[in-house]
């Protein structure tokens, strides 16, 4: 028996109607289950709507679907806001699963295994995925990082992060704590909002983006702000600068995650699906490099399956240990 | 009565909450994405002009009224009827949501809207009934002991002495939190 699953994830400059309008999309599609794989607070969207309430909007969206949807956060979600919407929607909606809370969910004939976070984290993200700490929550102090090991003490941090004696969260995962989620590797789809390393111009981890070469200053018409030496900007915006002479060099590279390569290939993993990198959205190919045709099922597929800025979701088919995509265009 | 029939009522209560506070953002997103140019960007100095201002007013609502409509399985064609079911689950009529806009002009955005809606409108009173008031009167003082049994108190808390304020101040500590911690019972009148 085929199982669905809508994709969605990298909600940045898109309207929150957008998302209302793809997760019906998706469902009239033929979806069963809905996952969100991060990057979900549109901190960019052009009604200048809060992250929290953005966050809050997507998953009511997605609650009226009736779809089973697994949330997971990415590179921009906060922790305590994040956490406090989705567990307030989980709490009201039977159909809304934080991830967080059950990483491993086991289906009949194949498991999904969600691995929250990212490698580079920005306006104010809190999940961090790596292999440098234990998985778990800490807080962040001007003496380094605190881990936060009661629920006593995570009330306590609340109140250190309001008042400003601490700087926030950070969620951190191991890369290397899959070993103890995958149990069976055949029939394991991981969930990751970063894409492992990978080879090609069409990997589902190419992006282009710029780098200053030299820290300068960039005045927006208001005030100035320093840009550091090797600070990383989105295609167009470099290109942008550039024009205005400021030292960046555009890149064209394979920017996904050396540690989660590793971990698939030592636990034999083949099939992941995430996002991120926006410019690779829609690419797929098999963990050899192949590339893999829409609507045909395999064994080995990794998948870039959604950027809604670019209105681009998908829908993933499951049969068994064989898998087969559906690149959709809003 | 029974907890659970505090708690079934309580969840619906934020369901409709929950679904009255989307339905409201639909309808402000709705009439400020015709506002979006081919640029991507809202423009919104058409704001700065008063019948911009009626227009888009009139459009958020419209909304609203239509939401109602749909609640209530209505099909009343009568503008007063119409109003008086939209004012009854938002507590906005167009009046309300013209004087935020026109206040606001076109500085008018989501965030401020949702802000005007609970500080000057009964929507926040409307929400508080559905999601406290109205599920409160589903406790009786004879539901005191399971209350202490739910939130794991026995011992700590003595059920003759609970009010059922008492009662939903510790069953939504315990949902909120998980447990109810020893700080949060210093100095209640209840405890033992």
């Amino acid at each position: 028996m085929e199982t669905l699953y809508g994709i969605l994830s990298d909600f940045h400059q898109c309207s929150p109607l957008d998302a209302k309008v793809a997760v019906h999309k998706l469902k009239d599609l033929g979806a069963n289950y809905l996952i969100l794989n991060g990057d979900l607070i549109g901190e960019q969207n052009p009604h200048q709507m809060s992250p929290q309430y953005f966050l809050d909007f997507l998953l009511k969206a997605a609650a009226d679907t009736n779809l089973e949807t697994y949330v997971q956060c990415g590179s921009h979600e906060e922790f305590f806001t994040s956490t406090q919407v989705m567990d307030h929607k989980a709490n009201i909606y039977d159909n809304i699963r934080n991830i967080a809370k059950q990483q491993r969910i086991e289906l009949p004939n194949h498991h999904l295994v969600f691995l929250p976070g990212s490698d580079s984290n920005s306006h104010g993200g809190e999940y961090t995925l790596g292999t440098n700490l234990p998985t778990g929550l800490y807080l962040q102090t001007d003496d380094g990082l605190l881990p936060i090991e009661s629920k006593e003490m995570y009330q306590t941090c609340q109140q250190a992060i309001r008042t400003g004696e601490a700087q926030g969260i950070l969620h951190y995962e191991n890369v290397n704590d899959l070993s103890k989620l995958v149990t069976a590797p055949e029939k394991t789809i991981l969930i990751c909002h970063i894409p492992p390393k990978c080879d090609g111009v069409l990997a589902i981890d190419r992006a282009q983006f710029g780098v200053a070469t030299e820290s300068f200053e960039l005045y927006n018409g208001r005030k100035k702000r320093e840009v550091r030496k090797g600070s990383i900007h989105m295609y167009a915006m470099a290109q942008e600068l550039i024009k205005q002479g400021a030292p960046i060099e555009i890149r064209d590279e394979n920017v996904g995650n050396s540690e989660l390569a590793t971990i698939m290939q030592t636990l034999g993993l083949t099939k992941s699906i995430n996002g991120h990198i926006h410019e690779a959205a829609h690419h797929a190919h098999t963990v050899s490099g192949h590339t893999v045709e829409q609507g045909k099922f395999t064994e080995s597929l990794q998948w870039n399956a959604s950027c809604m800025d670019r209105r681009r979701v998908g829908i993933l088919r499951v049969n068994g240990t064989q898998v087969a995509y559906q690149n959709v265009q809003l | 009565m029974s907890v659970t029939n505090y708690l079934d009522a309580k969840k619906s209560g934020d369901v409709l909450n929950d679904t009255l506070t989307h339905a409201a953002f639909s309808a402000y997103l709705q009439a400020e994405s015709e506002l979006i140019g081919p640029d991507g960007l809202l423009n919104k100095s058409k704001l700065k002009e008063a019948p911009h201002r009626k227009t888009f007013s009139s459009k958020v609502y419209a909304s609203l009224v239509g939401f109602a409509l749909s609640y209530f399985g209505a099909t009343t064609t009568d503008d007063v009827r119409q109003e008086q079911l939209a004012f009854g689950l938002f507590g906005m009529n167009t009046p309300t949501i013209q004087k935020f806009v026109d206040a606001a002009e076109d500085k008018a955005n989501v965030m401020g809207f949702d802000r005007y809606t609970q500080e000057n409108t009964p929507f926040s009173y409307f929400k508080k009934q559905n999601s406290t008031e109205r599920p409160k009167t589903k406790l009786e003082d004879t539901d005191a002991d399971e209350v202490v049994t739910l939130t794991n108190t026995t011992g700590l808390v003595d059920p003759k002495r609970l009010t059922i304020d008492d009662m939903v101040e510790l069953v939504t500590e315990y949902q909120d939190k998980g447990a109810i911690l020893p700080n949060s019972l210093k100095g209640k009148h209840y405890i033992i």
